[in-house]
Formats: structure tokens, C-alpha cells, sequence
């Protein structure tokens, strides 16, 4: 058994006689840069290499989706929004697209 | 006239993030498409509502998250395609270094929780602060905060063990093994 003990999100777990090193109380286990021989203690899941790689790699995936092309039916869509704005000041008619928003 | 131009404008700017933030919790690119088209709908609709000078961004992601989780949910319209998703959305994308990567990445979104995945997509791929993402979902930021280091710690879990059978320990696992001294 680790005489440090689990990392605690509030420290005061601790299992030896002694003084916590400060590492131990300095907050939680996602933010710190634990020493090395400690990284064995830490979830694997909050390793900083690993939510940086996490980081990078959503950014990437997002960035993918939101460069792709509008599908022609959304530029289709806002036509008819501004045809229907246009014709009346009253209900409009039924585009066959579903109803007009506002439930 | 020109109101109903500067909405428009704003709108059509909003579309490429509100479909990446649909795909992406929707799971299926059809649905998020609908999903999308609906939103500009109901927001056209309220354009009278819409405050200026308040945040834009934020009030249409409001309506987009609201019309998910009122009608378009698992279990009401939609239906989760893992495969069609990578197939669809990626497909595009050219075979090149992290392209797996990604592939791996979109299937273990796909496996957190909503209120998990949508917490992480408005912070950490859309860029909403705490307080605006806490608004948008109707929580406390305290909620907001933790779904999101929730969502973090299992993707850190879910990306490191076997995410990719074919290719053997995660490749976050060799990264972080390759680092550090053994014994």
C-alpha cells in the first residue's frame, strides 16, 4: 500500500503519520504535474499527455465537421424564409417542409 | 428589411458550428441536418425575440440543444448510425496520418453520456465559457464544470484501453508508455 495514499480530491484521506507533501494537497489529480514515480497513482484516464492528446484530437475532429460544404437544402431553406417573409405578412403557405417554428 | 437581412447573414454564418455541434451529438449526419433546419426555422421565427447586442451564438445553440433533447433524442426520431457517421461525415477526408485517430475519437464521443458530450462539445470544441455553456443547457456552471471533466476522464479511459482492436494497446497508451522508464 502506497504510504501516500489514494489521491483524494480533498486530501485529507491520508493514511500515514506524516505530513502530506504538498503535491498531495495541492488539489486535484488532473491538474498537477505529479513526479514522475508518482504517475503510477494517478487514474490514467486525467494523465496530462493523455487530456492534451484528447484536446488536440477533438479540436481536430471539430474542425473537420465544420469545414464541410452546407448541404444545398440549408441555402434552399433560407430562400423560402425569405420568399414567404416577402409574399405576405400573415401565415405562409405550406412549403411542405414541415411547419414554421415557434411551438 | 435590413433586420431580416443582418439575421440572416448571422444565421447562415452559424450554420457550419450548429451542424458540427448537431453531427456530433446527434450521431447520425441526416438527423443533425434536420436538426439544424429546424433550429433556423424556430430562430426565424423568433427573430423578433432575439435581443441585439446579446450573444447570437449562444441564443441559437440554446434553441438547437432544446429542440435535441425535446424531439430528436434516441429513442424519439433519431437513430444512431456509429458506422454511418465515421462513413459520412470522414468520408471526405483523405486517407493521412490521424485519420484513425479521428475514427477511434468520434466512436468514443459516441459512447459518453448526452449531458457529458454536449458539456465537452460547447466548451471545449465550440469554445463557450463555463457561464454561456450554463446558460445554453439551463444549469448551474458547477454542473457544466464537472460534466465536463466527467466527459474528459472517460475519454481518457475509453481512448487509452483498446479502442482500436486492430491495431493493439491504444496508441495513447504507447505514446505515454514509450515516455516513461519501466520499473
Amino acid at each position: 500500500m502506497n504510504k501516500l495514499g489514494k489521491s483524494a480530491s480533498n486530501g485529507t484521506a491520508l493514511q500515514s503519520g506524516e505530513a502530506a507533501p504538498v503535491e498531495e494537497l495541492a488539489g486535484t489529480a488532473a491538474c498537477d504535474a505529479a513526479p514522475d514515480h508518482e504517475r503510477g497513482d494517478l487514474p490514467v484516464a486525467l494523465d496530462e499527455r493523455i487530456q492534451s492528446q484528447i484536446g488536440q484530437q477533438l479540436s481536430s475532429f471539430y474542425r473537420e465537421l465544420v469545414n464541410q460544404p452546407i448541404p444545398d437544402s440549408f441555402m434552399d431553406l433560407l430562400a423560402k424564409l425569405d420568399q414567404a417573409e416577402q409574399k405576405s405578412s400573415g401565415p405562409d403557405t405550406d412549403s411542405g417542409n414541415g411547419t414554421k417554428g415557434g411551438a | 428589411m435590413a433586420a431580416n437581412d443582418t439575421f440572416q447573414t448571422l444565421l447562415v454564418a452559424a450554420i457550419p458550428n450548429l451542424r458540427a455541434f448537431a453531427i456530433s451529438l446527434c450521431g447520425n449526419v441526416q438527423t443533425a441536418n434536420d436538426l439544424v433546419q429546424e433550429t433556423m426555422l424556430k430562430a426565424w421565427s423568433n427573430r423578433h425575440r432575439f435581443e441585439e447586442g446579446s450573444n447570437f451564438k449562444a441564443w441559437l445553440f440554446t434553441i438547437l440543444r432544446n429542440t435535441y433533447f425535446s424531439d430528436f433524442r434516441r429513442g424519439k426520431r433519431e437513430v444512431r448510425d456509429e458506422d454511418g457517421l465515421a462513413a459520412a461525415s470522414l468520408s471526405s477526408i483523405p486517407e493521412q496520418p490521424g485519420h484513425m485517430d479521428m475514427i477511434d475519437f468520434e466512436r468514443s464521443l459516441a459512447k459518453l453520456s448526452e449531458d457529458q458530450k454536449e458539456a465537452l462539445l460547447l466548451v471545449g470544441a465550440e469554445g463557450f465559457s463555463y457561464e454561456e455553456a450554463a446558460e445554453i443547457c439551463g444549469c448551474a456552471i458547477g454542473t457544466i464544470k464537472s460534466r465536463v471533466n466527467r466527459a474528459r476522464a472517460r475519454l481518457g479511459e475509453l481512448m487509452d484501453v483498446g479502442s482500436s482492436e486492430d491495431f493493439g494497446p491504444g496508441r495513447l497508451t504507447q505514446a505515454v508508455l514509450s515516455k516513461v522508464p519501466t520499473s
